[in-house]
């Protein structure tokens, strides 16, 4: 049995839900939506743990789980405790998300991912450091809150500067010119990540624990992720080995068993990388290339 | 020149700010990268370099910077930071910082995992793992929304349970129906934490390779403190809080600090920890761990 702990308005959650169906693997939604008031949920964390949770009518052991498939928590998080005291919903939020998250942390049987385990996404610039270590080029980087080492960052790349968000809350990346650093830079309360661009073909990797979909994306947009779907052209390919190895090896650097790399391949065949986003989005890449990303998932899931 | 990121004035960086200056060392404490500091760090594939300009005209190139003690991370103060504006300005800080002590060459205490910063709190179930790895055990909890199951493990521990939320390290004793009425409550809008700790409670702070505790009653299993350090070896930590209880037939962990902060523990005491902790920035060499995003700097 596969527990789906995902939101049942996520488009990625129903896609999963749909292909575990259709492949007749077992399975339950946990809906975060409704987290917590419409489930009854009991764990007990003694050296024999034992659980349930139960919801109008079903109900599950967490002994008959094979795995769990956990998607994005912080998007459950995003909706705000309605409590006047701001102190007070901050800790009911904080009680709400911790409790969540141990109770998965609690579970006996594989966990697609583990929570402790994404909060790396958290720090853009932390990733990019652990990236550094392996093979892969990382972009050339300033974080910085004073706007005289920017405008200096900014000449010596010739004006081809990205802006992007140092945190977990990505707002996407965006080429920025002189007007952008000074508005981004006015208050210097804030240091902002910028990157030299990196002229070249993205491709974006998933990896199942040792086994890889790899997929090239051709787009003019500087961010494909937020471009027009019918501008952006996907294809899978097959990587030089050395890289996908690598990709494995990042993956399980961060105590992962599934994540999305994102790469970019330049002219002259270096690999760049510059995240890997524990929750990745991968639907949108199985429909349009028909990797089998959800098999590979179902059967980690199941033990298979 | 010493550095100490995030925190606020403590006890313990009282005093440590004494040890400094009976050392004639220097000491900056560096609570957010806001408009007071000016920073820049720049990165490539092989290097790195940053500059940080304090308050008071300080400016401190990397190497100019000999140790870093690592506290707990910035949290926004709900009353006057509410808002999104607010609430992205600080994650966007909290997630340079930690990079950024990451990258430093000096020895750092605690350069430490991703969830021990960005969580709001590590409950005990993320220790788990490794608690039970260097021979330890966690105290009996259960986690539940349901008063039937909640009743029943307060039954099979004689009553003996207490309400520990996961967000904070407080714990409140459920004896009356009273309290009952406002777990049940609590445990209407979301599943609570009753756990069951039996009394006494040590807390032991793990420093380096050594271990000092609240009480000179310490626990009477005499590999405690090998399996305390292996606990901080293991969770990547040069500096961790643990309390412990004696359960019927074992010691058991009931909390683990990723950012002590030494509440239960003499003054006494407190020195000698802020103490050895300077002895850990001073001894180069040491927490400077080999592994990765150290490599290349």
């Amino acid at each position: 049995m596969i527990l789906v702990c995902g939101s049942a308005g996520d488009g990625v959650t129903r896609f999963f839900c749909k292909r575990l169906q259709i492949m007749g693997a077992q399975n339950r939604l946990f809906d975060l939506s409704r987290y917590a008031t419409a489930h009854r949920i009991t764990q007990c964390r003694s050296d024999r743990g034992s659980g349930s949770i139960s919801w109008p009518g079903d109900s599950i052991r967490t002994s008959e789980l094979t795995g769990a498939f956990v998607r994005d928590l912080s998007r459950w998080s995003d909706q705000k405790d309605s409590a006047s005291d701001p102190a007070l919903a901050v800790a009911l939020h904080a009680e709400k998300s911790l409790g969540l998250e141990s109770f998965l942390a609690e579970l006996d049987c594989v966990v697609v991912n583990r929570v402790a385990s994404n909060w790396s996404n958290h720090s853009k610039p932390y990733q990019t450091l652990v990236i550094r270590d392996g093979i892969f080029e990382i972009p050339r980087t300033l974080i910085t809150n004073n706007a005289q080492d920017a405008r200096r960052f900014y000449e010596e790349t010739g004006g081809q500067i990205i802006h992007k968000s140092s945190s977990g809350h990505s707002f996407g990346t965006r080429l920025v010119g002189l007007d952008d650093l000074c508005s981004l830079l006015s208050t210097r309360d804030t240091p902002v990540q910028l990157q030299e661009r990196v002229a070249g073909t993205d491709i974006r990797v998933h990896v199942v624990r040792e086994q890889i979909f790899a997929t090239r994306i051709r787009s003019q947009a500087i961010d494909y992720r937020r471009a027009e779907h019918d501008e952006i052209r996907l294809e899978a390919i097959e990587l030089p080995m050395s890289i996908a190895a690598e990709c494995v090896r990042i993956t399980a650097q961060f105590g992962l068993l599934f994540s999305g790399v994102d790469l970019r391949e330049t002219v002259d065949g270096r690999y760049y990388c510059f995240e890997v986003n524990p929750v990745p989005d991968f639907a949108f890449y199985e429909e349009r290339t028909g990797q089998q990303i959800s098999v590979a998932l179902r059967d980690l899931l199941t033990g298979n | 020149m010493y550095l100490v990121l995030g925190g606020t004035n403590t006890p313990l960086l009282e005093r440590i700010q004494i040890v400094c200056n009976e050392q004639s060392e220097s000491i900056v404490s560096l609570v957010h990268l806001d408009s007071k500091i000016v920073f820049a760090w720049s990165f490539d594939s092989k290097d790195s370099n940053s500059v940080v300009e304090a308050a008071m005209g300080v400016r401190l190139g990397e190497q100019e910077i000999t140790g870093v003690l690592v506290q707990k991370p910035p949290r926004l103060d709900p009353a006057a930071d509410f808002g999104e504006q607010a609430e992205h300005s600080q994650m966007e800080r909290n997630a340079v910082i930690f990079a950024w002590f990451w990258s430093l060459p000096c020895p750092v205490i605690n350069r430490c995992s991703p969830v021990f910063w960005f969580a709001p709190r590590a409950p005990l179930s993320f220790w788990k793992p490794l608690v039970v790895k260097c021979g330890l055990r966690t105290v009996d909890s259960v986690f539940s929304n349901v008063e039937s199951e909640l009743r029943a493990f307060a039954s099979d521990h004689n009553g003996n349970v207490s309400y520990s939320p996961l967000c904070d390290c407080e714990i409140y004793r459920i004896a009356s129906e009273n309290d009952w009425d406002g777990l049940n409550k609590m445990a209407a809008i979301c599943p609570v934490n009753l756990v069951s700790i039996p009394a006494p409670l040590y807390s032991a702070c793990v420093v380096g390779g050594e271990v000092f505790w609240n009480t000179t009653v310490i626990p009477p299993y005499f590999d405690t403190e090998d399996r305390l350090r292996k606990l901080a070896v293991l969770a990547g930590l040069d500096f961790l809080e643990v309390r412990l209880a004696i359960g019927k037939d074992f010691l058991r962990v009931v909390a683990v600090e990723a950012f002590p902060d030494l509440g239960g523990f003499n003054e006494e005491s407190i020195r000698k920890i802020a103490e050895t902790l300077i002895k850990l920035l001073q001894s180069s060499g040491t927490l400077v761990p080999s592994g990765p995003v150290r490599r290349r700097i």
